[in-house]
C-alpha cells in the first residue's frame, strides 16, 4: 500500500464512491452536508496518530483498571 | 403549607420516614409546581401524575405499617426520557416513529422505586441524547430556569432544569460526553457521573456503549452520594463524604483544562480553589501531558458507536431525525475500523496517563464548562449545535473516555445571573473522595441553595 503525502482530505467524489461501495444511498446534498464533519474526524484521527502509543492492546473493557 | 420544593432528598426522606410530612403531600406539591410553571420551561415530556400519587400513597402506607420505607422515602425523582419506565413510552426526544413502550423498568428505576423514591415523570433531552443544546425539533426546546432565552445544556437538560426549578428533589441523567455535568453546571445544580460500569445502563437507549454512564442530578453532593448508593446498590458513603478536606491533595491541571475560559467562569472557578484551600485542601499544579487529545478519541468512538446503533433507522427513516443529529450520525458511518481501534488504543494510553496523575493527588479540579449557558436562538442551527457540542464537552468528555468519576457543583454566577459549575474528578471507584470534596465546598458556600425566580 502507498499513501498520498500529507493524507489528502476526502473529496466529495471519493465520498460518493465510498458510500455506494458500502451500500448507503445518499443524495449529493447530504454528502455535501457531512463532508466538513468527515474532514474534522480525519483531523482528529491524525491527531491520535501522533500519540506515543505502544503495543498495548486497545481498550475493550471500559471500566478503568 | 410548608414549602419543601427546594428541600434536599436527604431531608425529604428523613421527614417522610419520621412522619413529620407525608410522601403524598410532598409529591402533590411537586406536581402542583410542575403544573404551574413547567409550561415556560418544557422540562417534562410526560408528567406521571396518577402513578406518582399512587406510589406516594404506598410509601405512606409502608411508614404507617412500620415497614422500612427505604433511604429515598417519598423523594420525588424525574427520569430522563431515554430510561425505561414500565408502561410509559420512552421517546428519547425523537420522532414518534422511534418511540417504544417498555414493559419493565430499567434496573436504575427499579432500584429507585425499591428505595422509596417516587417517579414523577420523564424529562426532555437533546434528540437521542446526541447533543448539548436541548434544542429539539420534535419536542420543543427545554429552557434554562435562570434565563428562559438560554439553553439548559444537555443532553440531560430537562432533568437539570426540573431540579433547578424545584419540580423534584433529584433526577436521573445519562452522560456520554458530559450530558449530566454540562446541564448541571449551566442550571446551577449538582451532577455526578460515576465511574464507568458502576451504575447499570441496561434499559437505557444507548448512545455509545463505551462512553455511556447513568447518574444523578441533585441539589447537593451529599444527595448525589445518597442517590449513587441506591443506583449502584452499594453502601452509602455518608461517613466518608462528611470527613472534610483537611490535607486533601487537589490537583489543578492548568494546561488545557484551565485555558480559553470565559472570564466569569475563570473568576468563579478560581475563587472556588481559594475556598478549597482555606478549608485545608492542598492545591497542587499537575500536568496531564496529552489531556488535549482525549476529546479526539472520545469523538471518534462516539461517532462510530452511535452510527452503529442507529444504522438501520438511518437507512429506513433518515428523514425522521433532526438535522444536527442526522449529520453526526451520517458522518459516523464513514469512520473506518482502523480509526475506531486507534481511538480505543488512545483510550488505553490516556486512561493510564490520567490515573498516573491521580497517584500524586486525590482529586482533579477543573471548570465544568468553558462558558455559561448560551442563547437558545443560536443553538437551533446545525453548525451552531455541532460547534457547541465541541465547546461544551471540552472539559467533560475526557472523563467519559477514561471512565473516571466526575462531579459538577455550582460555584458562582456571571454578572447576567447565569450559573457556573466546578468539576471535581477522582480515581476509579473513588466517588466518595470526589463527593467529599464537593460536600466540603458546599458546606462552605451557598451557590447550590440559590433558586431561579419562576
Amino acid at each position: 500500500m502507498t499513501e498520498h503525502s500529507g493524507r489528502e482530505a476526502l473529496t466529495l467524489e471519493q465520498l460518493q464512491v465510498l458510500a455506494r461501495t458500502r451500500g448507503y444511498e445518499f443524495s449529493t446534498d447530504r454528502l455535501t452536508a457531512i463532508l466538513p464533519e468527515l474532514h474534522r474526524l480525519e483531523r482528529l484521527a491524525q491527531r491520535l496518530r501522533m500519540l506515543p502509543l505502544d503495543d498495548q492492546s486497545p481498550t475493550m473493557r471500559f471500566t478503568p483498571q | 403549607m410548608e414549602d419543601l420544593s427546594f428541600a434536599s432528598a436527604s431531608e425529604i426522606a428523613g421527614r417522610v420516614a419520621s412522619r413529620s410530612v407525608t410522601a403524598l403531600r410532598v409529591v402533590e406539591a411537586c406536581l402542583g409546581r410542575i403544573a404551574d410553571h413547567d409550561r415556560s420551561l418544557n422540562s417534562f415530556l410526560n408528567v406521571m401524575t396518577d402513578q406518582a400519587l399512587d406510589a406516594a400513597r404506598r410509601v405512606d402506607d409502608a411508614v404507617r405499617a412500620g415497614r422500612p420505607p427505604g433511604p429515598l422515602a417519598g423523594v420525588p425523582v424525574a427520569v430522563k426520557d431515554i430510561i425505561a419506565v414500565a408502561g410509559v413510552p420512552t421517546t428519547a426526544g425523537a420522532h414518534p416513529r422511534f418511540h417504544v413502550l417498555p414493559h419493565e423498568d430499567a434496573p436504575v428505576v427499579a432500584r429507585l422505586r425499591a428505595a422509596g423514591a417516587v417517579i414523577v415523570g420523564k424529562t426532555g433531552l437533546h434528540e437521542f441524547a446526541y447533543g448539548v443544546t436541548n434544542a429539539n425539533p420534535h419536542t420543543g426546546s427545554v429552557r434554562n430556569p435562570w434565563d428562559r432565552s438560554r439553553s439548559p445544556g444537555g443532553s440531560s437538560g430537562g432533568s437539570a432544569a426540573a431540579v433547578a426549578a424545584g419540580f423534584c428533589a433529584a433526577a436521573l441523567g445519562s452522560d456520554t460526553g458530559g450530558s449530566i455535568r454540562i446541564p448541571a453546571s449551566l442550571c446551577g445544580v449538582t451532577g455526578l457521573k460515576p465511574t464507568y460500569g458502576v451504575v447499570p445502563t441496561s434499559g437505557v437507549v444507548p448512545l455509545s456503549w463505551a462512553l455511556d454512564h447513568i447518574g444523578p442530578l441533585t441539589r447537593t453532593a451529599f444527595d448525589a452520594g445518597l442517590l449513587l448508593s441506591v443506583l449502584a446498590a452499594a453502601p452509602q458513603p455518608a461517613g466518608e463524604i462528611r470527613r472534610g478536606i483537611a490535607g486533601l491533595r487537589i490537583g489543578i491541571p492548568r494546561r488545557f483544562f484551565w485555558e480559553d475560559l470565559d472570564p466569569a467562569v475563570e473568576a468563579s472557578c478560581g475563587q472556588a480553589l481559594a475556598i478549597l484551600a482555606e478549608h485545608g485542601g492542598a492545591i497542587l499544579d499537575v500536568v496531564i501531558p496529552h489531556a488535549a487529545d482525549a476529546g479526539a478519541a472520545a469523538t471518534l468512538i462516539l461517532s462510530a458507536e452511535a452510527s452503529a446503533f442507529h444504522e438501520r433507522r438511518l437507512r429506513e427513516h433518515g428523514e425522521a431525525y433532526g438535522e444536527d443529529v442526522r449529520v453526526k450520525l451520517d458522518r459516523g458511518l464513514f469512520v473506518s475500523a482502523v480509526d475506531y481501534v486507534l481511538a480505543q488504543r488512545a483510550r488505553t494510553f490516556l486512561t493510564r496517563e490520567f490515573i498516573q496523575t491521580l497517584r500524586d493527588v486525590d482529586v482533579l479540579v477543573t471548570p465544568a464548562t468553558i462558558a455559561p449557558a448560551a442563547p437558545l436562538e443560536d443553538s437551533h442551527q446545525t453548525a451552531s449545535s455541532l460547534a457547541m457540542s465541541l465547546e461544551y464537552t471540552r472539559f467533560t468528555n475526557p472523563f467519559n473516555l477514561t471512565g473516571l468519576p466526575a462531579l459538577s457543583v455550582p460555584c458562582g454566577f456571571t454578572a447576567k445571573g447565569l450559573p457556573v459549575g466546578l468539576q471535581i474528578a477522582g480515581r476509579p471507584f473513588d466517588e466518595a473522595t470526589v463527593l467529599r470534596a464537593g460536600h466540603a465546598y458546599q458546606e462552605a458556600t451557598e451557590w447550590h441553595v440559590r433558586h431561579p425566580p419562576l
